[in-house]
Order: C-alpha cells, then structure tokens, then sequence
C-alpha cells in the first residue's frame, strides 16, 4: 500500500490536526488557565493589580481567539464572566459596554443582509455584473474582482463571498474547467480577493469595523462617521483592486479556454425571472438606509439608524423574522460587546499604556510606532480571524496613539483596515477559507498568489496612515 | 482487484501514474471519496468564528458539494484514462459519506488498496478491528 501527498503544507496539516484533535483539547485549555495564573501572578513592576487582573483576562483571550481553541463568542462568554472575577472590572460595568452603540449597529446591518441576501438581489446583481462585463478570462477576473467588492461595501465580505461562490463553480461549468486548471484558480482567487478588499471600504462590509469604532469610542469617546470612514478608506480600495486584477491577469493561462455562449448566461439570468417588489423594495430601504448612516450617521448615531432600517423592512414586508433568525449568527455579539468590555477594561486600569509601552518603548518615531502597528495588524490577521485581531490590537494601538500624540481615528484605521486585508491562509478569513475548500485553489496558491498583494497592502495602509489619515486627523 | 481511493484533486495523476506501472494490467476501481463529515466541520467551524449564519453555511455547504462532485468525475475520468493507458480495465464511482459508507463500498473488494490520503488507510484499518 502507497500513500502520496508529502508537501509541507500537508505535513504541518498533520501536525496540527494532532494537536487539534478533540480528546487533546484540554491540552489548551491547561494553557490559556496557565497563562491566566501566569500573568495574574507575574512579579511586575509599574502595573497595578486591577491592570494586571485585566492583562491576565487580556492574554488568555488572545490566545483562545488566535488559536480558534472555543468558538469566539464562547471566548466572549469566558471574558465577560473573568473580567469580574479577576477583579479587573465590576459586572455592571461589564454589561454597559453592551450597550454601544456600534454592537447595535452591527446587529442592524446584519438584520439588513438577510432581506438582501434572500430576495435574490444579490445573485441577479452578481449575474448581470459578469454578463455586462463579458465572459473573456480576463473581463471575467474584472467582473469577479468588482462585483463582490461592491457588494461588500452594503453586506459583509463573508456573506457575498459564500453567496457568489455558486455562481463561480456555474461561471466554470460553462468554462468547461478542470480540476487544477489555473482559470479556476483565478476566478476563485478574485471572488475571496474582490470581497476582502471591498470589505474594508465601508462601516458594513465586515463587524471588525464596526467592532473597532467601538472600542474607539468607548476608550476615547472619539467618533468616525460613515462618509469620511468611507473617504479614508476609498484610495486604498481602488489601487488594491487594480493591483490585484493585474497580479490575476498575469496568473491566467497562456491559452485560456474559450469562453462560454453568451446565451447561456442569459438563459441563467433568465432564470431568475424578472425583477421583483421585494427586490425593489429592499433596494430602496437600503439605498434609504445608507443615506441615513451618512448623513444622519453623527445626529442619532449608526446603531439607531441600522434599527430604523430593521423597523422599515419589516414594516415593507421584505424581511421575515424566521429568515433573520436563520441568517443572522447572534453568537457574534457576545464576542463584540466582551471585546469593547475588555478594551474599555484595559484603558481603564492602565494596563492598556503597560502593554504599548512594553511593547513600544524601544521605538523613538511616531512613524515607526505607525509602521509596528500597520505590520503587527497585517501579520496578526493572518493568523487569527480578522474581528479577534481588531479585539487584540486596539488598545494597545490606542495607548501607543497616546504615546507618540497620533491621532486615535488614524490609528483605528490603521488597525481596521489591516485586519481586513487577511489574504494569505484559510483561518484567518472565511473568503479564503471558502475558496480553498472549492477544491479549485490549492492552499499554497493562496500564499505564492496573496503574498504580493499583502505587501503592497501592507505599503498602502503604511503610507495612507503617515500621510493621508492625518489630513484628515491632524495631531492626536 | 485493485482499488485506489483518491481523496483530493490535486496529486491523483501521480498517484495513479505510480500504481499504473507497478500493477499494469490489473483490474481497477478507482473510487473519488468526499468526506461529508469533513466538509460539515469545515463548513461549521465558519460558523464557529462567528462569520456565517445557519442559512450561510446551509447553501455553501450545498455549494461545496455540488463542487465536489464536477471535481470528482473530473478527477475520475482522467484516472480512468491514465489505467486504460496502462492496459488495464477499471471501474469508477463517486462515493459521499463517511468511513463506514467507503468501508461499506470497498468490503471484499480490494485485494491491494491504494490512496492518497493516509488518514484514510489509518481509518479503513482501524473501522476493521
């Protein structure tokens, strides 16, 4: 008997799924309890025992978020019932922080998908992009790369990336695709590429946003509003789009398959019958909706105009409460409100400006205490969900915001944004965890094809943070 | 009979090529195996991190499989070709389901069994004691 498959990838696969395999759980369970004991009773100096209670929470959640050890909102959980009895925070003051009005819009705009998602609107506006751009390889790695990045500016990447995943596998059926075939990979490679990018341009593309805003707000009472959120994030959007669609072209075939009739993606499209009230309907509640975040965004606040918009669809007849129900991972929210609390716990006790200060006390420049952030968010992404390493960097960033006089709203990008661009392995984004499952993209393609982009990524970010967010923030 | 369990669609050729030639002639069944239980955790552990709602994970899980399946034939057909080149006669199917469900399939067939995936002969062994 023979066996193949001796990559390294496959090897370090094995190695993990080792470690990973249930019955040697308590394996990291015994090592976040003994890294809670061990910062809990670390002999430090110039810290408190209020901030070393809050640090111990601190370091025990990031490592059960970076290693996936629980479900993330079980983490949530877990912190939210260690705040307390660490003595770090009191539990009301736990519970406060689940009033912010960020997790409140979080929960509005994810409301808000489910209509979107279930009248069919987001398949026909998929379809009809690729038709209008053409079938061609390289017109359809544009309509791939644009399509899901506009979509992800109103829903969450993670939601148009599994929604257009079935139109792709139909778009190389036509093709005629192979397995191992680089068209494949290329298409595949555009559709997880177009919705991260388009996933950082805007509050609603993914709660790592939203999520950071929070805790923004709640450590400094400082505020971006919808617009000049969007404004900030645009230029880095657009040339990372361009640059990807260049990096896809070069990866498509010498002699790419020809592509499929027209009438056939017509005859899809057809498919989907005309056009209908509750597709037109939730168009306009959405376009409503957004205007309200942007202009109304500062007045009443993005929470309470994401809960009109959840008023008005159902008040429209496009929503219905057993879709949203199905749609909607309520879990999120405990891992939300628990990473604004435990932020707000750091801030509060100082053990916030302990870990900047520790962890940048050798660095002399604010540019290179921007620069530590930028590439310690773009590494940290990769290797942890994008939400967790919002949780985990923001208040460090903040206090060393204080630190070096930068602006906190600058840095919050710096952070949000990073953590958007994960494109290089599986756990850190669902996007690529998706296309990876296809069985259309290798796991090292991901790698040899994202590294690239992730350095001109982490360059743009970089740049974007020393010289166009301050404009917009100038001083701390 | 000589069975071959291919369990992903990238490293077949080399596999079949390598069998091909070490039992030329042979009678084969070749069997592509997806592993629903993987794709289920796979598919759960987006779920788990807090990404993707029931439904979500529903349709792409649907989705997964439905891709699964073109990759499958795809993947057999071009193993078939690879035996016949070799002068041998094959059969081939697609099986969905977990270990007991190939266990089922290959029981008293296979008089040699080849495979890509060591987990799977490690499973098959273990499901016999």
């Amino acid at each position: 008997m023979i066996t193949t498959r001796s990559s390294l990838f496959a090897t370090l696969y094995r190695a993990w799924r080792w470690l990973r395999a249930p019955h040697r759980r308590w394996l990291w369970y015994g090592t976040a309890a003994g890294l809670y004991l061990l910062t809990k009773a670390a002999p430090l100096t110039g810290i408190h025992e209020q901030a070393q209670a809050a640090l111990a929470v601190f370091v025990t959640a990031a490592f059960l978020w970076g290693t996936n050890t629980l479900p993330l909102a079980v983490t949530g959980v877990l912190v939210m019932w260690l705040l307390p009895v660490s003595g770090a925070l009191e539990t009301s003051e736990v519970y406060r922080y689940f009033g912010s009005d960020a997790l409140f819009f979080i929960l509005g705009a994810l409301v808000l998908a489910s209509p979107v998602m279930r009248s069919g609107l987001s398949s026909r506006v998929a379809l009809v992009a690729v038709q209008k751009f053409g079938s061609e390889p390289r017109q359809m790695v544009f309509a791939l790369l644009l399509t899901p990045a506009f979509m992800a500016f109103f829903i969450s990447e993670h939601a148009v990336v599994a929604m257009v995943f079935p139109i792709v596998l139909e778009l190389l059926k036509m093709y005629g695709a192979k397995p191992g075939d680089r068209l494949g990979t290329v298409l595949f490679l555009a559709l997880a590429w177009g919705g991260i990018i388009g996933g950082t341009a805007t509050l609603l593309g993914g709660a790592r946003a939203p999520l950071a805003l929070g805790v923004l707000q709640a450590s400094t009472g400082r505020y971006i509003n919808f617009f000049t959120w969007l404004t900030a994030t645009i230029p880095i959007v657009v040339l990372l789009l361009i640059a990807a669609y260049f990096i896809l072209v070069r990866a498509l075939p010498p002699s790419p398959p020809t592509p499929p009739p027209k009438e056939q993606l017509r005859n899809r499209i057809a498919s989907l019958g005309p056009i209908t009230k509750r597709e037109i309907k939730t168009l306009a509640l959405m376009a409503a909706v957004i205007a309200g975040w942007i202009w109304g965004g500062e007045i009443w606040g993005l929470g309470a105009v994401a809960l009109a918009g959840v008023v008005g669809a159902f008040a429209l007849g496009v929503a219905d409460w057993g879709e949203v129900e199905e749609d909607v991972n309520w879990g999120v929210f405990l891992m939300y409100g628990s990473a604004i609390a435990l932020a707000a716990a750091l801030q509060e006790t100082g053990a916030a400006s302990f870990l900047a200060g520790t962890l940048f006390g050798h660095i002399a420049t604010p540019i290179s205490a921007t620069a530590a952030v930028v590439v310690l968010a773009q590494l940290l992404t990769e290797a942890m969900s994008n939400a967790a390493s919002v949780a985990v960097l923001m208040p460090i960033a903040l206090a060393s915001a204080n630190v070096y006089d930068l602006a906190p709203e600058a840095v919050t990008l710096s952070v949000s944004v990073s953590s958007g661009l994960a494109f290089l392995l599986p756990v850190s984004t669902p996007a690529i965890a998706i296309i990876v499952g296809s069985g259309y993209v290798r796991p090292m393609q991901t790698i040899r094809y994202g590294l690239p982009l992730k350095i001109l990524a982490t360059l743009m970010v970089f740049l974007a943070s020393v010289f166009y967010w301050p404009r917009i923030w100038p001083g701390g | 009979m000589v069975c071959i369990v291919i369990t992903e669609p990238y490293e077949y050729e080399d596999l079949v090529r390598q069998v091909a030639n070490k039992e030329a002639g042979a009678e084969w069944f070749v069997v592509y195996f997806i592993s629903l239980p993987q794709i289920q955790n796979a598919v759960e552990e987006l779920g788990n991190q807090g990404w993707l709602g029931g439904s979500s994970l529903r349709s792409l899980f649907d989705s997964l499989l439905e891709g699964y399946r073109v990759l499958a034939n795809e993947v057999l057909q071009g193993a078939r070709q690879i035996l016949h080149q070799a002068g041998g006669t094959s059969n081939a199917l697609v099986i969905e389901g977990d270990f007991k469900n190939l266990k089922h399939v290959l029981k008293g067939k296979c008089s040699r069994l080849y495979t890509d995936d060591a987990e799977v002969l490690k499973r098959l062994q273990r499901e016999e004691d």
